[in-house]
C-alpha cells in the first residue's frame, strides 16, 4: 500500500463517518464569523454544542460551520485569552459572534523553565508582561522597558548613553558574585545582562519574571538572582499570512535647567578668582586679572568681561548637546498552514546620543520555522542575528567648561585653554575614534517527539556566536595621543556558547481528581570566550588612524581565553488534587567547571503548595465578590556560580624586566582555592492571588525571606601574605521583603479606565561578610574618605548593617572663626573660617578617621510603579510612573556650578555652604548626602486606532504619540536622581524623548 | 513489550544527549604555575626578573615610594590636584588609610613574596653552579631590601620568611625591630656570600650587598645613638664599625665602581654605564602603561616637549606632568656654585613647539625641576624607562665618612664628594667632634642624594625631623614623623594584628 492509497482510505473513512452522522441524527447547520471587539477575525476558536461532543473551529477567515443535533441547543465559543460565550441558537442558521477579552486572563499560558503552565495553576511567584506594554517606546534593549512595571524588580539605567547598561535587581542583592538575573531567551540562556541589545523588542511576545525558589530552582545553578524568561513571537499554524510594519520617529531633549551650570561669564570669573585667592598653597593666584597667566595666555579682567570687551561667551551645552533623533523601523511577516508555521522579522534602529559624537545603530533579524513531520515529530528552528554599532564619545566632560573660552581659534583649529587642556569637547567628539561593531548569531533548534500520547520528548540544541571588533584611535590633539604620538587599538572578541538539553514530559494516567505531570531532563553547556587586543603607540602622523598598527613604533599585543562548562540534571513534578490543591516539586543537580574538584556538583531542590480557595464549595456564596483566590507558598534553594573561571588554581603573573632586551618574568600572582563551592540562596515565599468582581480587580501580594549562605566572595588577604585576594565561600546576606501588585478595570464601558500599580520593599541585611576591610572588593585600597577620591566606591559592606551604607563624617555647619575651628578639633587649613565644621564624634579633641559613622544608605525603602490607561472609542491614553522612596545619594557635584554661588564669604557668613577654596580635600560627610527619592513620569502615550474595515487591505492601523521621562518629582539637586550605585558623579545626561509611532498590519 | 521499547527509546535519546557532555575539568589558558615552572636556568632568570620588575612598578620606586620619600621631606611639594595621599604626606597628616603608604607597604611584600619560590626551588635546578648561586643570592638581597624599606617606613611589621602555603594561615604578628634587622642582615650576608662581582645592569651583585650592609649598619648605629624608639638593642659603636667595614670593602676593596668625575654623566639618560652605579633598576618599556614615572612626575608640562641646555645633555624630553614640584627653600639651600645645583636642576629650557626659551626665576618658569630622572626615549612610546639608581658609589662613600666619624679617612671621603661638587673642602679644624662632623655628612647627603630616597630616613635615624623640617623649613609636623602607621588594610585583614 503506497501513500496515496492510505490517503484515499483515510478520506473514505472520513466520508463514511460524516455520512454516518448524517444518517442517524437530525442536523441543524449554523454558520458565522467570530471576531474580537476590534473586528479582527479570530482563527481557531472552538465552537461546541453544549452537552455534546459536537464541535468545530473557525478557519483562516474566522468562519465556522457546525452541524448541531438540536436547533434549540446552546453553542459555546471558547478562545484562549477571551471570555467564554454561550449562545442560544433558537433555530438560527447564521450567528456572528464577538468575543470579549478576558478581564483576567486566567487561562493564559505562562512560560516557566522547561515548559509552561496555565496561569491559574502556578504555584510559584511569576510575573508576566505581554508584548503590548513593551512595543511603543523606542529603545535599544528590552530591559529598560521593564522599569516600574513589575513588583520586586528594580531597574536602574546606568547612563543616558544609547546602549548603556541597565542594572536589574530582582528581590534585592544577595551576592558578591554578581546580582544580575539569568536571562533565558526562547529556552537559551544568555549570560547575565548586557547583551539583550541583540533582541529586537518588537519580536518579544512576553517576558516572565521568576522570583521565588519554586520558580527559579529549575535553573538551580544560576537562579539565585531571579530569572527573566523572554519568549519571542512566532507564526501560528493555520494562520493567514500577516505583514506588519511599524515605525517610530523620536527626538531626545536634555533639560538644561537641571545641568546646574554657571551661564554668566562674569560670575564664572568671580568665583574662579575667589577659589584661587583662597587657595592656601603658594603660587596659586587669581586668573582673571587682565594679564597673561603662567603660560602666557591672556586672561581678561573682571571689568573686561563685564563691559563686553572680552569677546568670548560660549554656552557649552548648546555646543555639546543636541536635539538627538532616533528612528525605529520594524517589518515582520508570519503565517502558517496545518503543518507549518513561520515568521520573519527585521528591525532597524538608530539613535543619536544627546552628546555630539555619540551614535548607536543596530539591525536585528529573526526567522522562526515550526514544522510538523509526520504525526509524532515537530521540528522548530529559531535563528536570530544582530549587528550593533556604537560610536562613543567623551565630549560630555566639557559641559562645565569655562564660558570665557571659544570653541575654535580664529584659524579654525580647536581652541586649547593652556598646554594641559586636551578636553575641548568638540575636538573629543570629532577626533577620537571609538567605535565598536558587534555581530551576534543565535540559533536554536528543537525537536519534539510525541513518543506516546502522554509522553513528550524535547531535544534542544542551541549555539550563540558573538563576535566584536572595536576600533580606537586618539590623534595628537588628545591627551593620550599627545603623550604617545597617536594611540591606536583594535580589540577582537569571539564568544561561543553551546547548549544541549533534552527533557521528557509525562502526564500520568491517574484516577479522576488526580493530575500528575513529570518533567525530567539533562543539559550541558559550554562557554568559550577568546579575545585579543592589538595596540600601537607612536605613529608617523594621524592620517591612517588605527588602520596600520604595524607602523607604530611600539606595538603591544595581548590575548586571553576562558572556558567554562556546566552539566545539569533536573526534574519537576506537578501534582493537582481536585483542581484545588497544587503541589510542585523541582530539583536540579548542577556541576560547574568553576569549582574545586570535590565540590563541582550541588543539588538545588524546591517545593511549593498552592490552594485554590475559590474552588472550595464554601466559597460559592461569595462568588459574586471573590472570583478568584489562591494562596501559595514555596521553599527551596538556588545557587550562584557568578565568578570568573580558574579561581581554584594558582596562577602566575607576568612582568618583563630589563632594557633594551627585557626578560619575561614569571612568578606568584594569584592564589587558588580548590575548596571553592556553590553559593546557596534559600528562599521562603508566601503569596496571595486575589480576584474580585469577576476579576475586575486583581491583586497579588507576596512576602519573602531570602537567605544566602556560603557567599562567594573575594577575601582580601593582608598585604603581608604577598597575595591580594582569594575567592572563598563565607558569610551570609538576607533579603526580606514584600511586594504588592494591583490591577483594576475601573470602567469597562465605552469609556474604559484601567489601573496597574505596584509597590515593593526589600531590606538587605549583611549578616556576615567577614571583618571590615576583609570582605570588601576592589583594588585593595582603603575606601576613600575624601570626595576627591572619586574612584573609590564610598559605600561599604558592614556586618549587621543594611547593604549600601555610606560611611563618613558629620558636619555641624561651617567654621566661622579660626578659634572655633581649632576648638572643634580641626587642624591647619581645615580650621579656617569657611571650612566644614566636622564633628569630633568620639570627643577625643581631634577630628580623624575614628570620627566617621554611617551617614546614609543608597538602597531605597520602597520602589513603586503606577500605570493608568484610558480608552474611548478609537482613542487611548496611558501614563506610566515609577519611582523610588527613601534612598540617599552622595552628591559629589553638590558644590559645583550654579550651587557654588551660595558659598561662604567674609561678607556672607552662611552656616550652610563652605567657602570656595582651591586645594581643599573634602572629607566624605553628611553635607554631601541628599535624599534621592523621586517619582518619574516615565511614559505618556496618546494613540488612535483606525476602525477596522476602514480599508479592506489594512487589518489594523495605529498611530500614537509618546513622551518618555517627561518629568521627575524630586528634592535631589543634581541632574538626575536615578543613579546606579548611589553616587552622583555627573554622568551622561538623561533626556526627554518624544516619539511619533505608526503600527500597521495587512 | 511496549514498556521495553519505550525504555529503549529513552535510552537512545539520553545517550545522544550525553555524547555532548562536556568535561568539568579546568585547564587554565595562558597561565603558568609552580607545578610547571622552576625547571631550567631560563626559568630561574625569569623568576628573578619578575622580582626586580615589581620594584620598578608604580606601587614602589616608580611612583608611590617616590612620593613618600620626597613629599614628606623638604624636597618636594605637589601640584594642587594631586591625589589626597601626597597632600597628606606633604602636610604630615598621614593616617593608616593614606593610600600611598598602603600601596608601598603592599609592594614591599609583593617583592618579598616573589623571592620565596626562588630561594626554595632554584637551588635544585640543574644549571651553572655559580650562576645559580648568584640568582639565589639576588633573591636574598631583594628580600632584605624590601624588609629594610618596610622597617624604615613603618617600624615593626609582620615578618614572613617563607611562602604562605594555605591562605587560611595569613595571620602574622608584628616582629620587633631587632628581629627584622637580624633577618635583613642575615639575608644580606647570605646574598654577599652567594653572589659574584660581575656587573649585570639592573641586577645586584656582591658589591651591592656590601653597600647595602653598610647602609643598614649605619642606620642602626645612628638610630641607636639618637635614641630612636625601638633601636636601643643596637650598639652604636659596633654598628658604626660594621658600617665602616662594609663601606670600606666597597670604597677600597674593589675597582669596578668609583666616583664619576662628571656629575651629569651619572644621570645622563643615555650614559648608563657610569662607574658610579652599584645597583640600579633597569626598567623594561614593554608594558602598556608608563611603568616608570619619575621622569613624567618631575618634569614640566610643555606641549610637544622641551629641550634642555647643552650642559644638561641638550636632550629633548617629552612633556611631563609636573606632579611633584621642587620646593624653593630646598633649592636655595644649595651653595650657589654647587655643581649639583647647577647641573642637576634645570632652570631653563626651550619649548619645542613654541621655540621660546623660559627660565627660572622671573622668565616664565615658576620653579626649577630635578633632572635626575630623565627619559629621552619616552617620546612616542609612553612607557617610561628611566633607570632608578638605588646604590651609588657616592652614597657608600658618604656612609664610609659618617661611619668613620671625625677622622682623616672620614674627612677625606667627605671631601671627595665636595670636591666633585666644586665646593671648598673641610679640614679637621672645621669640626669639634664626631657629632658635628656627622651632621655635616648628613647635610652633604641631602644635597648629594637629593630625590634618591634617602633624606627621609637620614632625618628619621638622626631624629632631626623637628629640627630640620619644623625649625629650619617652617613646616608643621602633625603626626607620624618617625614611623608611619601600619596600613588599615593590614590591621583589618591580618587576624594577628
Amino acid at each position: 500500500m503506497n501513500k496515496n492509497d492510505s490517503k484515499s482510505i483515510l478520506l473514505l473513512i472520513l466520508f463514511l463517518t460524516i455520512l454516518g452522522q448524517g444518517a442517524f441524527a437530525q442536523t441543524h447547520e449554523v454558520k458565522g464569523v467570530v471576531k474580537d471587539v476590534k473586528g479582527e477575525v479570530l482563527i481557531g476558536v472552538s465552537v461546541q454544542q453544549e452537552g455534546t461532543n459536537i464541535g468545530a473551529s473557525t478557519d483562516f477567515d474566522g468562519n465556522y460551520t457546525i452541524k448541531m443535533n438540536d436547533p434549540k441547543g446552546v453553542l459555546v465559543f471558547k478562545y484562549l485569552g477571551f471570555l467564554d460565550q454561550k449562545i442560544n441558537v433558537n433555530g438560527r442558521n447564521v450567528i456572528d459572534v464577538v468575543l470579549q477579552e478576558g478581564a483576567q486572563q486566567l487561562d493564559e499560558v505562562v512560560v516557566v523553565g522547561y515548559g509552561s503552565v496555565k496561569k491559574s495553576d502556578l504555584t510559584g511567584s511569576v510575573q508576566t508582561l505581554k508584548a503590548k506594554s513593551l512595543e511603543e517606546t523606542p529603545t535599544p534593549s528590552i530591559d529598560l522597558l521593564l522599569q516600574g512595571k513589575l513588583s520586586g524588580v528594580r531597574v536602574t539605567q546606568t547612563s543616558g548613553e544609547p546602549g548603556a547598561g541597565v542594572n536589574i535587581q530582582i528581590r534585592g542583592i544577595g551576592s558578591r558574585a554578581g546580582s544580575n538575573p539569568l536571562y533565558i531567551v526562547d529556552g537559551f540562556p544568555f549570560e547575565a545582562g548586557g547583551n539583550l541589545k541583540q533582541i529586537n523588542p518588537n519580536d518579544i511576545a512576553s517576558v516572565e519574571i521568576l522570583k521565588d525558589a519554586s520558580a527559579t530552582a529549575i535553573y538551580g545553578s544560576r537562579g539565585a538572582n531571579g530569572v527573566v524568561i523572554i519568549t519571542t513571537k512566532g507564526g501560528r499554524k493555520n494562520q493567514k499570512p500577516t505583514f506588519s510594519f511599524s515605525m517610530q520617529n523620536g527626538v531626545q531633549i536634555v533639560d538644561h535647567d537641571r545641568l546646574n551650570l554657571i551661564n554668566d561669564p562674569l560670575t564664572f570669573a568671580i568665583l574662579s578668582n575667589e577659589t584661587r585667592q583662597n587657595d592656601t598653597r603658594d603660587g596659586v593666584n587669581p586668573l582673571f586679572v587682565g594679564g597673561p597667566d603662567d603660560e602666557g595666555i591672556y586672561r581678561p579682567s573682571l571689568t573686561e568681561i563685564a563691559n563686553g570687551t572680552w569677546p568670548h561667551r560660549t554656552y557649552w551645552p548648546d555646543v555639546i548637546l543636541r536635539g538627538a533623533l532616533n528612528q525605529n523601523i520594524n517589518l515582520s511577516a508570519s503565517g502558517g498552514n496545518e503543518k507549518t508555521a513561520y515568521s520573519a522579522s527585521v528591525n532597524f534602529f538608530r539613535q543619536q546620543g544627546v552628546l555630539i559624537g555619540n551614535d548607536y545603530y543596530s539591525i536585528t533579524g529573526r526567522t522562526k520555522l515550526d514544522k510538523k513531520i509526520g504525526e509524532k515529530f515537530n521540528f522548530n528552528s529559531n535563528i536570530a542575528f544582530s549587528y550593533v554599532k556604537r560610536d562613543r564619545t567623551q565630549s560630555g566632560n566639557g559641559i562645565g567648561r569655562s564660558p570665557l573660552t571659544p570653541v575654535f581659534n580664529p584659524d579654525g583649529t580647536y581652541y586649547r585653554d593652556g598646554s594641559q587642556d586636551f578636553f575641548n569637547p568638540v575636538m573629543l567628539a570629532n577626533e577620537i575614534t571609538d567605535i565598536s561593531n558587534e555581530y551576534d548569531l543565535n540559533a536554536i533548534f528543537t525537536l519534539q517527539w510525541d513518543i506516546l500520547e502522554n509522553l513528550n520528548f524535547r531535544y534542544r540544541s542551541g549555539i550563540k556566536v558573538g563576535l566584536s571588533v572595536a576600533d580606537y584611535y586618539e590623534p595628537r590633539t588628545t591627551f593620550s595621543g599627545a603623550v604617545f604620538n597617536g594611540v591606536g587599538q583594535i580589540s577582537n572578541f569571539l564568544g561561543i556558547h553551546l547548549v544541549n538539553e533534552a527533557f521528557f514530559t509525562y502526564d500520568w494516567k491517574l484516577p479522576e481528581n488526580h493530575k500528575l505531570t513529570t518533567m525530567v531532563g539533562a543539559s550541558t553547556e559550554e562557554v568559550q570566550n577568546r579575545s585579543s587586543d592589538l595596540r600601537g603607540e607612536g605613529f608617523v602622523n594621524d592620517v591612517l588612524g588605527n588602520e596600520n598598527l604595524f607602523s607604530a613604533t611600539n606595538r603591544i599585543t595581548s590575548n586571553s581565553a576562558v572556558r567554562e562548562a556546566l552539566q545539569s540534571y533536573f526534574f519537576r513534578f506537578n501534582y493537582t488534587y481536585k483542581d484545588k490543591y497544587l503541589f510542585t516539586v523541582t530539583g536540579r543537580n548542577d556541576g560547574s567547571s568553576k569549582f574545586g574538584t570535590e565540590n563541582k556538583f550541588a543539588f538545588f531542590p524546591s517545593a511549593a503548595f498552592a490552594w485554590k480557595v475559590t474552588n472550595e464549595p464554601f466559597m460559592e456564596r461569595f462568588e459574586n465578590v471573590v472570583s478568584d483566590l489562591k494562596l501559595r507558598t514555596s521553599y527551596g534553594s538556588v545557587g550562584n556560580q557568578g565568578i570568573s573561571p580558574y579561581q581554584t588554581e594558582e596562577r602566575f603573573g607576568l612582568r618583563p624586566y630589563g632594557y633594551p632586551s627585557p626578560i619575561s618574568g614569571y612568578g606568584p600572582w594569584m592564589v587558588g582555592n580548590n575548596a571553592l563551592k556553590w553559593e546557596t540562596t534559600t528562599q521562603f515565599d508566601f503569596g496571595i492571588d486575589l480576584g474580585l468582581f469577576n476579576n475586575r480587580v486583581s491583586l497579588t501580594a507576596d512576602i519573602y525571606r531570602k537567605s544566602t549562605e556560603d557567599l562567594l566572595r573575594n577575601q582580601l588577604l593582608p598585604h603581608s601574605s604577598g597575595f591580594e585576594s582569594v575567592w572563598i565561600n563565607s558569610g551570609s546576606i538576607k533579603n526580606n521583603g514584600y511586594e504588592l501588585a494591583i490591577n483594576a478595570k475601573i470602567l469597562t464601558g465605552e469609556f474604559k479606565w484601567g489601573v496597574d500599580a505596584n509597590l515593593s520593599r526589600n531590606v538587605i541585611e549583611i549578616v556576615d561578610i567577614g571583618p571590615e576591610g576583609v570582605g570588601a572588593d576592589g583594588y585593595g585600597l582603603p575606601v576613600g574618605s575624601y570626595i576627591e577620591s572619586f574612584r573609590d566606591n564610598p559605600t561599604r559592606w558592614r556586618n549587621g548593617w543594611p547593604l549600601g551604607i555610606i560611611v563618613g563624617y558629620r558636619v555641624d555647619g561651617i567654621v566661622q572663626t579660626e578659634a572655633e575651628g581649632l576648638a572643634a578639633g580641626l587642624l591647619g587649613d581645615e580650621a579656617l573660617p569657611g571650612e566644614f565644621k566636622y564633628v569630633d564624634l568620639n570627643k577625643d579633641g581631634v577630628v580623624d578617621v575614628n570620627d566617621q559613622t554611617v551617614i546614609g544608605n543608597i538602597q531605597p525603602d520602597f520602589i513603586v510603579g503606577f500605570t493608568s490607561e484610558f480608552s474611548y472609542k478609537n482613542f487611548d491614553f496611558s501614563a506610566q510612573f515609577y519611582g523610588a522612596i527613601g534612598n540617599d545619594i552622595l552628591n559629589i557635584k553638590r558644590f559645583e556650578g550654579a550651587q557654588s554661588v551660595n558659598r561662604w564669604t567674609v561678607n556672607n557668613n552662611t552656616n550652610k555652604w563652605p567657602s570656595l577654596r582651591g586645594g581643599r580635600l573634602n572629607r566624605i560627610s553628611d553635607w554631601w548626602i541628599e535624599d534621592g527619592s523621586y517619582l518619574r513620569i516615565a511614559n505618556v502615550t496618546l494613540g488612535y486606532n483606525l476602525p477596522p474595515d476602514t480599508f479592506e487591505f489594512i487589518k489594523s492601523l495605529r498611530v500614537y504619540l509618546t513622551g518618555n521621562n517627561l518629568h521627575t518629582f524630586t528634592n535631589f539637586s543634581g541632574a538626575d536622581p536615578e543613579i546606579d550605585g548611589g553616587v552622583n558623579y555627573g554622568s551622561y545626561p538623561k533626556y526627554r524623548t518624544f516619539t511619533l509611532g505608526l503600527n500597521m498590519s495587512f | 513489550m511496549k514498556v521495553r521499547s519505550f525504555i529503549q527509546k529513552i535510552s537512545v535519546v539520553l545517550m545522544i544527549v550525553m555524547l555532548y557532555g562536556c568535561s568539568l575539568e579546568q585547564k587554565p589558558y595562558g597561565f603558568l604555575n609552580e607545578k610547571n615552572f622552576y625547571k631550567t636556568q631560563e626559568d630561574a632568570e625569569s623568576a628573578i626578573s619578575y622580582t626586580y620588575a615589581v620594584m620598578s612598578e608604580n606601587g614602589y620606586f616608580s611612583r608611590y615610594y617616590y612620593y613618600i620619600a620626597h613629599c614628606s621631606t623638604e624636597e618636594f611639594t605637589q601640584k594642587s590636584d594631586a591625589e589626597p595621599g601626597q597632600h597628606e604626606l606633604d602636610s604630615y597628616r598621614t593616617t593608616d588609610r593614606t593610600a600611598d603608604l598602603d600601596i608601598v607597604f603592599r609592594h614591599c611584600y609583593l617583592t618579598i613574596n616573589r623571592t620565596f619560590p626562588i630561594i626554595k626551588n632554584v637551588p635544585s635546578i640543574a644549571m651553572n653552579n655559580s650562576y645559580r648561586n648568584q640568582i639565589v643570592g639576588e633573591a636574598h638581597f631583594l628580600r632584605a631590601y624590601s624588609y629594610y624599606t618596610l622597617v624604615r617606613l613603618f617600624g615593626r611589621v609582620p615578618l614572613r620568611s617563607v611562602s604562605m602555603t594555605n591562605f587560611n594561615e595569613v595571620g602574622l604578628g608584628l616582629a620587633t625591630i631587632q628581629e627584622l634587622y637580624n633577618f635583613i642582615i642575615s639575608d644580606l650576608k647570605e646574598a654577599e656570600r652567594l653572589m659574584d662581582t660581575q656587573v649585570r645592569v639592573g641586577r645586584a651583585n656582591k658589591i651591592a650587598a656590601q653597600g647595602l650592609l653598610a647602609n643598614v649598619h649605619l642606620f642602626l648605629a645612628s638610630a641607636s645613638e639618637s635614641g630612636l624608639q625601638g633601636y636601643s638593642f643596637a650598639d652604636a659603636t659596633t654598628n658604626y664599625n660594621e658600617a665602616k667595614t662594609y663601606a670600606g670593602n666597597v670604597v677600597n676593596g674593589q675597582a669596578q665602581y668609583s666616583l664619576d668625575p662628571n656629575i651629569f654623566n651619572i644621570f645622563d639618560p643615555n650614559q648608563y654605564f657610569s662607574p658610579e652605579h652599584i645597583f640600579l633598576l633597569n626598567v623594561s618599556r614593554e608594558v602598556v602603561s608608563p611603568l616608570n614615572m619619575q621622569s613624567l612626575l618631575s618634569t614640566p608640562f610643555v606641549q610637544g616637549g622641551f629641550t634642555l641646555p647643552a650642559n644638561q645633555g641638550g636632550y629633548t624630553i617629552d612633556f611631563g606632568w609636573a606632579h611633584v614640584l621642587v620646593e624653593i627653600p630646598f633649592y636655595d639651600s644649595f651653595a650657589s656654585n654647587d655643581l649639583r645645583k647647577n647641573t642637576l636642576f634645570a632652570t631653563s629650557y626651550r619649548g619645542v613647539e613654541s621655540g621660546q626659551v623660559v627660565s627660572y626665576p622671573n622668565n616664565g618658569l615658576s620653579r626649577p625641576f630635578t633632572i635626575k630622572y630623565l627619559d629621552t626615549d619616552r617620546s612616542g612610546t609612553g612607557a617610561g624607562g628611566n633607570k632608578v639608581p638605588i646604590i651609588r658609589f657616592s652614597e657608600v662613600l658618604l656612609t664610609y665618612a659618617e661611619a668613620s666619624g671625625l677622622s682623616t679617612e672620614g674627612i677625606n671621603a667627605l671631601n671627595q664628594i665636595r670636591q666633585r661638587a666644586g665646593l671648598p673642602t673641610y679640614t679637621m679644624a672645621n669640626f669639634t667632634g664626631d657629632r658635628d662632623f656627622r651632621d655635616a655628612v648628613i647635610q652633604e647627603r641631602s644635597w648629594e642624594l637629593a630625590y634618591e630616597y634617602h633624606r627621609l630616613f637620614d632625618l628619621r635615624r638622626t631624629r632631626k625631623m623637628e629640627e630640620v623640617l619644623q625649625t629650619q623649613y617652617g613646616k608643621t609636623l602633625i603626626q607620624n614623623a618617625y614611623f608611619f602607621p601600619i596600613p588599615f588594610t593590614e590591621v583589618s585583614r591580618n587576624p594577628e594584628l
